[in-house]
């Protein structure tokens, strides 16, 4: 018997790379199945619809993250500056697989369910970003003086504006360093 | 643009005030306007129905980064902004997120007000997340 969850995450890891490359509506069915080297039949066995395929994408980057805080020591406050940049790393890293004409054709293909996705997982990433920063409050790690919703919302555009594989191939003078970024986020221009 | 610049030009030449609290003016102060020219709606639809005043707003939009530039620039010759950083990877930063923050959509999905999300975008790019004087945070850059 074939390793069925080998199998699921071929299909998988198959899927998100057409997906990142054509968008959603333009990958068919039997792509996946050359690309990831088995059958449609076994697709169905696993994915009812391509929709569930995506479901699925963004639910396993939700528990990638997930299992990246749970390896996070985030009750001690001098593992903190770690645990936040592995964090946003993670963030990006999982970020990276939801592309432009993906997510413009899920909102196209299905616009509730694509803005519903979406807003999900703005939401998800919040809040554990939002944990994580009050964490460091605790710590005295954090500034107490941000206004800690905005800073949630500025950090995660930074993430998307700055670290994303895509934009940072769009911006006009040259990408920062991922570790510069999360250095300006991190500590600021101003001289200390 | 007019309004832009009228409110641009004086912040970025009076040398004389601190770069910080120029640019924390600056921030907010233009956002209003350059939310209404740079919004993504809005750019999509100039560079479609007109793609001439696209072009035009373009060089515009870069000769104005140019005088930025020379700011920040400045502001670094004085010390008022940290050497670590390359000065064309902190203006690329800035501009990236300056433009994220002209989303209005982003802010209003967490409800969190569009002038409030400007003004935090001031600070952590001006003063980071960190505590200054948080024990753990020296010995631990680098670490991406």
């Amino acid at each position: 018997m074939k390793d069925v969850s080998a199998q699921e995450a071929r299909i998988l890891r198959a899927s998100e790379g057409l997906f990142f490359r054509f968008g959603f509506q333009r990958v068919t069915t039997e792509q996946i199945a050359n690309e990831a080297g088995v059958s449609k039949r076994t697709i169905y066995a696993f994915f009812p619809s391509k929709m569930s395929i995506v479901i699925r994408s963004f639910v396993s980057a939700g528990r990638e993250i997930n299992a990246s805080i749970a390896a996070m020591h985030l009750d001690d406050p001098a593992q903190f500056e770690r645990c936040l940049r592995s964090f946003l790393v993670a963030v990006a890293n999982g970020s990276g697989r939801f592309s432009a004409p993906l997510v413009f054709d899920l909102t196209t293909a299905d616009p509730r369910l694509g803005a519903r996705l979406l807003k999900a997982r703005t939401n998800f990433l919040s809040k554990r970003l939002r944990m994580i920063l009050d964490k460091g409050l605790q710590h005295g790690a954090i500034r107490k003086s941000m206004n800690m919703d905005a800073t949630v919302v500025v950090t995660l555009m930074a993430l998307d504006c700055l670290l994303h594989p895509e934009s940072r191939q769009a911006l006009k003078l040259m990408a920062p360093l991922p570790e510069t970024v999360v250095d300006v986020l991190l500590r600021g221009v101003r001289p200390k | 643009m007019n309004e832009i610049e009228d409110i641009t030009t004086p912040l970025f030449t009076n040398d004389t005030e601190p770069f910080a609290v120029r640019f924390e003016r600056l921030v907010v102060q233009i956002s209003p306007q350059f939310a209404n020219l740079r919004s993504l709606s809005s750019m999509k639809e100039m560079r479609d129905v007109s793609p001439n005043t696209y072009e035009e707003f373009e060089v515009w939009r870069r000769i104005r980064c140019a005088v930025l530039v020379g700011m920040v620039t400045r502001a670094r010759d004085r010390g008022e902004i940290s050497t670590v950083f390359d000065l064309n990877e902190m203006i690329e930063i800035y501009g990236a997120l300056h433009n994220a923050c002209m989303d209005y959509s982003i802010a209003e999905d967490q409800g969190v007000p569009a002038k409030d999300v400007y003004v935090a975008f001031s600070d952590v790019f001006l003063n980071g997340i960190l505590e200054q004087g948080y024990s753990g945070a020296s010995k631990q850059r680098h670490t991406v």
